[in-house]
């Protein structure tokens, strides 16, 4: 045994990588309260007074502090920086200097040379050149693009694609590097490599081998830059602070190394707490200098940066970058994993003050410590910055060490990876099928010719399904056929080989499709099967407007008339989806979730046969439009509880806005009654929910007057973003959201 | 006064609120049933006055089977508030609404009422009562009558039978500027409350104008034009005058 792994209970674990296995084995699941939390150190609060000079700097400055023009990013182009060197505990910058932000042209020179000049900046000639004969990502795929892919694109049929950004989603199992040191997975990697190498050299193959090679020198590079900073990360780690040191490494290079749109860290704090009450219990240190490392690691989390542009931004808002750090949940046979450390996660929210980032995300399970729930609650409540996702449902079908990526996403931690496709517009969609196939923005003939529907009568809801059924089976093999060249280019051009590296050789691979405008979608086909609902055509010829006559019912009141559609919606999709295979045989799963796209989305969509106007917004994710749930919370979330998380395995997002006042009348009643709420939701085999518990006036406050809400933090759709950094549309769209009241 | 054109498992409600959590313990199903005789100058609610011809018909069985679908939110102590409107002008058909919740749901039953009638059956539907939440309007019936069209009695006498049946109640009282708000008034309702010892809750309500719209779209007069809300300093410190000489089981 390893003289790092002292005190350890040992098993298959110690003699190959099983981390699931290391942290059963040996946790200390806690099933009391909040009381043994400490408050923050003064070398703590000493080092937040610089942390917020800084991060009011950067929003002072446009939002961005700086950009270093000089460099490419990667794991060894800048020299270490730190924020104050003496008083940290981890240490380890992206770049020299604490939110400079660095350039990634890997995805694509033309959007690396946009984000800086979007900033006022200019990327370096040396730069530039470094590019010039190379093949990015972004070249790749349009290299392969067909016709219909670019119109289907234009007509933002399918948006936000990682066509010309990093596809992220993809979490390494840094916890690996804490547990056996770099040398011992390198090893591993190079015995994979000879096993692969002496296979038959299929063209799959030969690919794993190439990346197998590509992964093995991004680790040795990690640990130079580890050396760099006066680590050793080659031996498994001593103690608690090597621990988080030798994880946070790995995150570290792999944010530098690639910029991808999610880059989340997993789950980690019970492995970490193992380490904590080893020390804990050998009287190397006490609760408050636990709270210390965690507070000075989650720090470093909250700094992380990527250079976007402006079309990126406005699509995902708020600057995200998912640090999502998921947690909580249960063993395969059920028992909590909960870990005093799950507490002292969230404490770093009143330590530090709130914060969107890291994007805690609790696995809630039926069966967890009341006093964790409660705590989580009360979390909640003071500061809007975490969602909860369930447990239940998840571990069965991802093996119960899965991890949450960006919002929604489960995957097995190390054992599974994603190809992310941001979403379809499903309300478009439909407008296509009445439409013979033309967008009714700009009127071109995006999909295969059909009949436009007349203008003479009511819509014939069988009819107008029978076109549906037609157009979203075109659009299903056309989406998974862009996704397939897509991350063909990506694998090719921009693979990520140190993220890639803390994974099983080989792993799992999903395909993740989305849907937007679900609810949009929805209530337009009731209204065509309970109201009267009349096309009027503009002078293209194209249906451009309804007139509605009669009522009709809403999604988001728990009445399975509509309900039912918008479950139909998914499982079918889905079933569409299936039907074309995808690149490496991945497997298909489908998200509603949004982001912040749904405002996009809105914008770039006519008139819907719902009600709802060109350009107005659809609803985030899997929620009901705004302010047509009438029936209170527990309608609306049972309404939502009945999409069927089978055909939605990459997550249903739903964002949940309450009063305090309507939460219950006081602290203790609105803890005891949030809880309840989330078990309901839950038991109804939901998938996810956003808690946000404020008041509307709030916001239009803090709209008016950011100043006087500098870190006011909301949940909008699987992640939390600073109110102050929504554009204002957006702030709009969220303000215009249902909000749970009580007179 | 019972709405004889309805089947005996059909309510008439002005609406549902299945997350209620200000109306009783826990989270709750709120039914607002249609129909009041008093004529409260304050009222919030002047939609759901008129019983016949107005509102929507819901039948005991949609509640239930409503109710059991969201149960797992309810669990912690939640259940049904009948509330309105003047619940107890159907209190025949609550009681087997009552009857199935508690039965067949293992929820709790809560009634928020203005005592503005006394049903026969009251004594059978107390049975079946977790909580009643009596609306204490005014401490004489002088005033009962000028602003509610009601009376006290009817009142007492909701706090004698709830005593009797052993029922929990708590109360509450709408604080309105220059009807009910000094120190003085304060001490009335303090002296009723005090009379009771199944009492466990007062609650001071301050008199709010979020209501007013209504009367405008119903196209009747609002009887408190002008009149300010009840600051929440002054409501605070009423609070803390009762709070101060209360006697809470």
């Amino acid at each position: 045994m390893k003289v790092e792994w002292n005190g350890f209970k040992e098993g298959n674990w110690s003699n190959k990588i099983d981390v699931a296995e290391f942290i059963k084995l040996n946790y200390t699941a806690y099933d009391g309260d909040a009381s043994f939390l400490a408050g923050a150190t003064k070398r703590t609060e000493k080092l937040m007074v610089e942390v917020n000079r800084l991060l009011k700097a950067e929003q002072d400055n446009n939002g961005i502090l700086g950009i270093d023009t000089e460099k490419v990013t990667s794991i060894l182009s800048y020299q270490p920086g730190y924020i104050d060197k003496k008083n940290e505990i981890i240490v380890g910058l992206q770049t020299e200097a604490p939110l400079v932000r660095g350039v990634n042209p890997f995805g694509g020179m033309r959007m690396a040379i946009k984000s800086c000049e979007g900033y006022g900046m200019k990327l370096s000639e040396n730069v530039i050149n470094q590019f010039k004969y190379r093949t990015t990502h972004n070249e790749g795929v349009f290299m392969a693009y067909n016709d219909t892919m670019r119109k289907a694109r234009h007509s933002s049929l399918i948006t936000g694609l990682p066509d010309a950004y990093g596809r992220g989603r993809i979490i390494g199992d840094y916890r690996r590097i804490a547990l056996y040191g770099m040398d011992y997975l390198i090893e591993c990697k190079k015995a994979d490599k000879t096993e692969f190498g002496n296979r038959t050299m299929t063209e799959d193959n030969i690919r794993t081998v190439e990346e197998l090679s590509k992964q093995i020198g991004f680790m040795e590079q990690l640990k130079t830059l580890a050396s760099w900073y006066g680590c050793d990360i080659s031996k498994p780690a001593n103690d608690a602070v090597e621990a988080v040191q030798w994880l946070y490494f790995g995150y570290l290079g792999s944010v530098k190394e690639q910029n991808g749109a999610a880059n989340s860290i997993g789950r980690i704090s019970t492995f970490l707490d193992i380490y904590i009450e080893r020390d804990i219990a050998a009287g190397k240190i006490n609760e408050s200098r636990a709270q210390e490392i965690m507070d000075d690691f989650i720090i470093k989390l909250r700094l992380v940066r990527h250079l976007r542009t402006e079309e990126y931004n406005d699509l995902f808002a708020g600057d995200p970058v998912w640090v999502t750090m998921s947690e909580a949940g249960c063993t395969e046979d059920g028992k909590s994993l909960v870990t005093k450390n799950s507490f002292r996660t969230l404490q770093t929210l009143y330590n530090l003050g709130s914060s969107c980032e890291p994007n805690i995300t609790i696995l809630w399970g039926q069966s967890l410590p009341q006093g964790y729930k409660d705590f989580c609650a009360q979390v909640s409540i003071d500061t809007d910055s975490i969602q909860y996702e369930n447990d239940d449902i998840m571990r069965s079908r991802f093996t119960a060490d899965y991890s949450i990526a960006c919002c929604v996403s489960a995957m097995g931690t190390g054992k599974q990876m994603q190809f992310f496709g941001a979403r379809c517009n499903m309300a478009k969609v439909l407008l296509m099928a009445l439409n013979g196939g033309k967008d009714e923005v700009y009127g071109e003939q995006v999909a295969p010719l059909g009949d436009i529907f007349d203008a003479d009568g009511a819509l014939d809801y069988d009819k107008v399904m029978a076109a549906y059924d037609t157009y979203s089976e075109w659009i299903a093999a056309l989406y998974v056929n862009t996704l397939n060249i897509i991350h063909f280019m990506h694998d090719k051009y921009a693979y990520e080989r140190l993220t890639m590296a803390f994974h099983d050789t080989d792993p799992g691979r999903l395909m993740a499709f989305g849907i937007s405008g679900l609810s949009v979608l929805a209530d337009s086909l009731s209204a065509i099967k309970y109201a009267k609902v009349t096309p009027i055509k503009d002078e293209r010829g194209l249906i451009t407007d309804f007139t509605i006559e009669g009522e009709f019912p809403r999604f988001g009141n728990d009445d399975d008339r509509v309900d039912m559609i918008a479950k139909f919606i998914t499982d079918d999709f889905y079933k569409k989806l299936v039907k074309t295979p995808c690149y490496r045989n991945a497997v298909h799963t489908l998200s509603i979730l949004t982001i912040t796209s749904n405002v996009v989305y809105g914008r770039k969509t006519g008139n819907t046969p719902d009600g709802r106007r060109a350009k107005e917004p659809f609803a985030p994710g899997g929620n009901p439009m705004h302010g047509r749930d009438i029936n209170g919370a527990v309608a609306s979330l049972s309404s939502v509880a009945k999409l069927d998380y089978d055909s939605c395995r990459d997550g249903i997002s739903n964002t949940f806005s309450v009063t305090p006042h309507a939460l219950g009348e006081n602290k203790t009643a609105q803890v005891a009654n949030l809880t309840s709420m989330l078990d309901g939701y839950f038991a109804q085999n939901a998938h996810h929910l956003n808690v946000n518990v404020f008041n509307r006036e709030l916001l239009v406050d803090a709209m008016e007057n950011p100043g006087k809400y500098p870190t006011l933090t909301v949940r909008v759709s699987g992640y939390a973003v600073n109110f102050n950094r929504l554009t204002r549309d957006k702030q709009e769209e969220v303000i215009s959201r249902t909000f749970h009241e009580a007179l | 006064m019972s709405n004889n054109i309805l089947a005996d498992d059909i309510l008439n409600i002005h609406s549902v609120q299945s997350f209620a959590t200000l109306e009783g313990e826990g989270i709750r199903f709120a039914v607002f049933l249609q129909g009041c005789p008093y004529r409260c100058v304050y009222c919030h609610n002047p939609d759901t006055w008129y019983g016949e011809g107005q509102g929507t018909n819901l039948s005991i069985d949609d509640i239930v089977t409503k109710m059991s679908h969201y149960k797992g939110f309810y669990k912690n102590g939640g259940g049904l508030t009948v509330t309105g409107g003047e619940p107890l002008l159907q209190a025949s058909k609550i009681i087997e609404l009552f009857r199935r919740v508690r039965e067949d749901l293992g929820l709790t039953n809560t009634i928020d009422t203005s005592c503005a009638v006394m049903p026969d059956c009251i004594e059978d539907l107390l049975a079946l009562t977790d909580l009643v939440i009596i609306d204490l309007k005014f401490h004489n019936n002088a005033d009962y009558n000028k602003y509610a069209k009601g009376t006290l009695d009817k009142t007492i006498a909701m706090l004698d039978v709830t005593l009797k049946m052993g029922v929990n109640v708590w109360i509450r009282t709408v604080v309105v500027p220059d009807i009910n708000d000094t120190n003085a008034d304060m001490d009335k309702y303090v002296e009723i409350v005090n009379r009771y010892p199944h009492i466990s809750k007062y609650e001071l309500l301050a008199y709010h104008t979020m209501g007013e719209f209504k009367y405008a779209e119903l196209n009747i007069k609002y009887p408190l034009a002008g009149v300010e809300q009840l600051s929440l300093s002054k409501l605070k410190s009423l609070q803390k005058y009762v709070y101060e000489r209360i006697n809470l089981k």
